[in-house]
């Protein structure tokens, strides 16, 4: 420790004894049509081997530019280069912004400055952006999604076609902090995990870390997904809207009126599935009398607000709402006479069930350039998740026989939630104050509110039970700070060392994450780069690891007599970025696990002690885990041809005490992606994405023998057996290989001038049958009904299928 | 508007669009080597008979009944017998001192019904298990597989009778107390016994005055339970006056414990598609699956008034 507090001083005193010698030319570089900032932008001054990258802002400081005149060059790959001509006096700082032309014409090759500038300033490895082309052109289901992309690359596997969690180098998605525009959130996902929260429209660029991320970004041990929402055209009133088959997806956005010399921009995008509203709307042409309505629908909507109130602050509001609505109503009401008895009824049962999930955030976050080479960001934002089950039964009416009436009245309401509240504060310093060095720091303080409930009430005319069998709410406080210095040792030679400090407030030690990171250039496109950190997470969910189908994740903070868990992270790569524009990368990683906590999977109730208890969120098997892979990834990042071939070769092994090693569910010893993208014209794009995979484990069924059950009657007990299966060791056999070959197809045309795509997916165009598990069933003789052994089949995922859709823009 | 009428026309012609996949069955083989699966049990009660139930498990391939015909106390019966029953073993049960060797035993006939037990029973009277004793099992089978265990007899349970009212009504409390146990677990079940005379012999019907059948796990040293009928909405039509609350308490081993009540609950694997499994837990076995165990139990009966 004492010989980082002298690492941070002597980093002072360089500033000092530099700050008063040179110039700081700092500013933005923005795309000029729509004001969009530019991200890895290459702004350097000619012939002097000064120069700096634009941030995710599109922010940009050179510093220690003499007097004297220079020349500014600023080009990244689709735009126009732009260059000035300057003239540097007694040192005086100069801002500078810029704004470029796009050179795109789609299909045409460009020039990849862009590229070659992110790999050389980025340290860290397994670090990879998707930015929107690659995610509307690469292949999807239905329609385009960021999760469906980011499982393609190379470290990420899947569970199965249903999901789209990432499963990152032997992390389950629990493990990923997946953020959007910092905030994060818990729950991204819609229809049970087949699409992903996010509206590909609104998506400006998806920055994917795999692993090995520095000390900036906490509270995780898995991966990290920033998704960076557009911020809206500054110059124009724009939007577009998207029909696929399962939604209607429409973006606007605009400048705000400049006012005061403030200005600014917005965004909103939104998406609905609309079949229930089809099918609602169906069933009432066809004048149905049922009262079946379909009951499913998701929606989202994201709304971001930039206002700049001057050069050096901005304002960024931004806002996500998203849900999932399972919504059943049944009512009948029954009228009935029986002349024989007189007996007269009236009766009016409903059955409801009400169901939402999802997330709503919302976040303000100020951003002041305190001098040019000092920025603040300041960050409060609240993220809640929520799932809230709500199952209600009613019967009640009134009767009369003769001259005697009554009356009657059953209510049941089931109510199963989990609320997860969070609520967090945060600021970052990124500091360019001495030459070669970039420093940030920062503090956040987060605080979680945990509620997971569950609660019976029946009550009849005069009597009313109430049953809490399971409530665990809890409220967490996490604070961190972070230091991460990225220094330039030598034009060759970068180190980026870091350190992030951790409190949680249900426990009493301090939590210490080292992160460092070291990138050497072998030559000018080829990188050497090894990374090693620690990595610490204080919540987790509590579902059952072996389930084959989820809906919903169930988060709850580690609790207090657990452990905190971590994982360390080991990554070797190298990276070649070829003069034609192919990103060549290999890396390697182990990441070693502590702590983990999986839980316990079995019956829902358990009476004990007079009370019903519900166990499946309080008991854990403590776990531990490592996970070892080699990763390839040949990715075209320009020209006619884009995409990339991925190859990843892992092994994840979870410990539990019962079960001994074992390889997850979601372990794949290989996979292999090809995603390509090809402008066969102008107008027309193909594209593609093959997955081949290893077969996933599973527990295999060796037999089956009887297990004994009592039945302890207070008349006589008895005892019986029922058939079950005599299981092997856990996970010990694997599902055959997947593989999976998407197709999609596009095609821009205009309508009255009015420009629009039409576009077509298929999916499993091999009509490939991937075994999602196996189901059994016994072979019968049909001439005597006799049991003859047991005979499986796959239950299969995705057959193929073809989907469609248009996209307008105006 | 003509695309977006095309598009939604197309969009819901082409959502049908899906080539179903025809399931291939295919045949289970598995490497496994079958295994003996006991489900003994020696009781001290006079009512609860001790018995061995000799089972062993099956490969995936094979079946798992046959169809029989034969003449049962000289009826002709056809009926599917149980593959998991191994029908020829030795079965010997021993204090130490003495064997009492088990003989299988396929049906017994019950109110005119016959019955598929498929049990090892013992055919004599001298059969008393006491508490504390232990015993052992034995179980051979011609082709070789044998397995071993060991039981000892749990304390006797001790209802405080005298505690209890003479009569039971079925809207007040009931305080049930016992002799405490240190060491070992003991579970009571109360019910009525009109319910055993409504539905058939097997499937008798437990909703029949419902809510009064509960059943409560006592841990060591607990020594009384406040029995109270449940809310229940069904109707109340039965004759109380002829009905009477049973009161059973059993101890038991901690094999019988671990076996039933511990682990009962807590399926080893589970699956959406496959059910549960297990990799075949074993108490008071070795050699071979299952559960060697003893019980010991103690009863009561008391009129229900309404």
């Amino acid at each position: 420790m004492t010989k980082f507090v002298k690492y941070i001083l002597l980093i002072f005193c360089v500033y000092h004894v530099n700050a008063q010698e040179t110039a700081t030319i700092s500013g933005f570089v923005r795309e000029d049509a729509t004001g969009e900032p530019l991200a890895y932008a290459n702004v350097f001054i000619k012939d002097s081997g000064l120069g700096s990258a634009t941030d995710v802002e599109g922010y940009f400081v050179i510093t220690a530019v003499p007097d004297g005149q220079v020349e500014i060059i600023v080009s990244i790959i689709g735009f126009e280069m732009v260059t000035d001509t300057l003239q540097i006096v007694n040192g005086k700082d100069l801002r500078l912004d810029f704004r470029l032309k796009s050179t795109v014409i789609e299909g045409e090759a460009v020039d990849v400055f862009g590229e070659a500038q992110k790999m050389r300033q980025l340290v860290e490895p397994s670090r990879i952006s998707l930015d929107l082309r690659t995610l509307e052109t690469a292949p999807a289901f239905v329609e385009p999604d960021l999760f469906r992309t980011v499982q393609m690359l190379p470290g990420v596997q899947t569970i199965n076609d249903f999901s789209s969690a990432l499963y990152v180098r032997g992390s389950t998605p629990d493990q990923n902090l997946i953020m959007l525009d910092g905030i994060t959130i818990y729950n991204p996902y819609h229809l049970g995990g087949i699409f992903s929260t996010f509206n590909t429209d609104a998506i400006k660029e998806a920055d994917f870390h795999a692993g090995g991320f520095p000390a900036r970004y906490g509270g995780r041990m898995g991966a990290i997904l920033n998704v960076i929402n557009r911020e809206g055209n500054t110059e124009n009133f724009r939007g577009n809207a998207n029909i696929s088959l399962i939604s209607s997806k429409a973006l606007l956005e605009g400048p705000i009126p400049k006012f005061k010399g403030t200005k600014g921009s917005w965004m909103i995008a939104g998406r609905r599935t609309y079949i229930d509203q089809i099918v609602n709307a169906i069933l009432r042409s066809q004048g149905s009398d049922s009262n079946f309505k379909f009951p499913y629908y998701f929606y989202d909507y994201q709304i971001k607000m930039n206002l700049d109130l001057n050069p050096d602050h901005r304002l960024t509001y931004s806002r996500f709402y998203g849900d999932d609505v399972l919504d059943i109503h049944f009512s009948e009401r029954n009228e009935s006479y029986d002349i024989l008895s007189d007996y007269y009824e009236k009766n009016t049962s409903k059955f409801i069930i009400d169901w939402p999930w999802g997330n709503h955030t919302n976040s303000l976050t100020w951003r002041w350039l305190i001098n040019p080479k000092l920025v603040a960001r300041t960050f409060v934002a609240n993220s809640r998740y929520r799932f809230h089950y709500d199952m209600k039964f009613s019967d009640s009416g009134d009767w009369s026989m003769g001259t005697e009436t009554g009356s009657y009245k059953d209510s049941f309401t089931f109510d199963f939630y989990d609320i997860v509240n969070d609520k967090t504060v945060e600021t970052e310093l990124s500091w360019h104050g001495v030459v070669n060095h970039q420093v940030m720091a920062g503090l956040q303080i987060k605080r979680v509110d945990y509620n997971l409930g569950m609660e019976f009430e029946y009550s009849n005319l005069d009597t009313t039970l109430y049953l809490n069998p399971l409530q665990m709410k809890d409220q967490t406080i996490e604070s961190s700070v972070f230091l991460q210095d990225k220094w330039d040792i030598t034009s060759k030679f970068i180190l980026q060392p870091g350190i992030r400090i951790m409190d949680y407030s249900l426990h009493d030690a301090l939590y210490i994450d080292p992160r460092f990171g070291l990138k050497y250039l072998l030559r000018e496109d080829l990188s050497f780069k090894f990374t090693l950190g620690r990595y610490h997470q204080f919540l987790t969910i509590a579902n059952p690891e072996d389930e084959t189908l989820r809906i919903i994740d169930f988060w709850l903070g580690i609790p207090a007599d657990q452990k905190a868990t971590y994982a360390d992270h080991l990554i070797l790569g190298l990276e070649y970025l070829s003069h034609d524009d192919w990103l060549f990368r290999v890396e390697t990683y182990y990441k070693h696990f502590e702590n983990l906590i999986t839980l316990k999977q079995g019956e829902l109730f358990q009476e004990k002690e007079d009370e019903l208890r519900f166990t499946p969120f309080n008991e854990f098997y403590d776990t531990r885990a490592y996970a070892a892979g080699l990763e390839l990834l040949f990715k075209k990042t320009a020209g006619r041809l884009r995409g990339w071939i991925g190859y990843t070769f892992a092994e994840t092994k979870r410990h539990i005490y019962k079960y001994g090693w074992y390889h997850p569910k979601y372990d794949r010893t290989h996979t292999l992606n090809i995603v390509g993208d090809a402008a066969l014209s102008k107008k027309l794009h193909i594209s593609t994405a093959l997955q081949a995979a290893s077969g996933q484990p599973y527990t295999p069924p060796l037999g089956r023998y009887e297990q004994w059950n009592a039945q302890h009657d207070p008349f006589m007990p008895s005892w019986y057996g029922s058939e079950n299966f005599l299981v092997g060791k856990k996970n010990s056999s694997r599902l055959p290989l997947y593989f999976r070959w998407d197709i999609g197809l596009k095609q821009k045309k205009t309508f009255f001038g009015l420009p629009y795509e039409r576009y077509i997916q298929l999916v499993n165009v091999t009509n490939n049958v991937n075994a999602l598990t196996y189901q059994y069933r016994n072979k019968i003789n049909r001439l005597t009904n006799e049991r003859m052994g047991m005979e499986r089949a796959a239950v299969p995922m995705f057959p193929f299928f073809l989907t469609m859709g248009i996209r307008a823009e105006f | 508007m003509r695309i977006f009428i095309i598009s939604f026309i197309s969009i819901f012609s082409f959502s049908c669009l899906t080539i179903d996949q025809e399931l291939d069955w295919e045949d289970v083989a598995s490497g496994h080597e079958p295994i003996l699966n006991i489900m003994g049990l020696l009781s001290t009660d006079s009512l609860v008979t001790s018995f061995i139930n000799v089972h062993r498990s099956l490969t995936m391939d094979e079946a798992t009944d046959t169809l029989i015909r034969d003449t049962i106390f000289g009826n002709i019966e056809i009926y599917y017998a149980s593959r998991f029953v191994v029908k020829d073993a030795e079965v010997i049960v021993s204090d130490g001192t003495q064997d009492y060797i088990f003989e299988y035993q396929e049906f017994e006939i019950n109110k005119d019904n016959l019955f598929t037990t498929g049990t090892y029973l013992y055919k004599g009277n001298d059969l008393n298990p006491q508490s504390g004793q232990t015993w052992t099992l034995s179980v051979t089978t011609p082709n070789g597989l044998n397995v071993t265990g060991e039981t000892t007899i749990p304390p006797p349970p001790q209802l405080f009778k005298e505690q209890l009212p003479d009569t039971f009504h079925i809207d007040q409390t009931l305080d049930i107390s016992w002799e405490p146990m240190s060491d070992h677990y003991q579970i009571i079940n109360v019910g009525n016994l009109l319910a055993y005379f409504v539905g058939d012999v097997i499937n008798f019907d437990r909703s029949y005055a419902c809510g009064l059948w509960q059943e409560e796990i006592i841990s060591p040293d607990e020594e009384s339970w406040t029995y109270r009928r449940e809310i229940c909405d069904q109707g109340t039509d039965q004759n109380w006056e002829e009905d009477f609350l049973l009161v059973h308490l059993m101890s038991m081993d901690k094999n019988y414990f671990n076996y039933f009540i511990r682990y009962a609950r807590d399926p080893e694997f589970s699956s959406l598609f496959f059910g549960e499994g297990g990799s075949g837990r074993n108490f008071g076995i070795e050699g071979g699956i299952g559960v060697f165990g003893s019980v010991s139990i103690d009863r009561h009966q008391i009129p229900i008034t309404h």
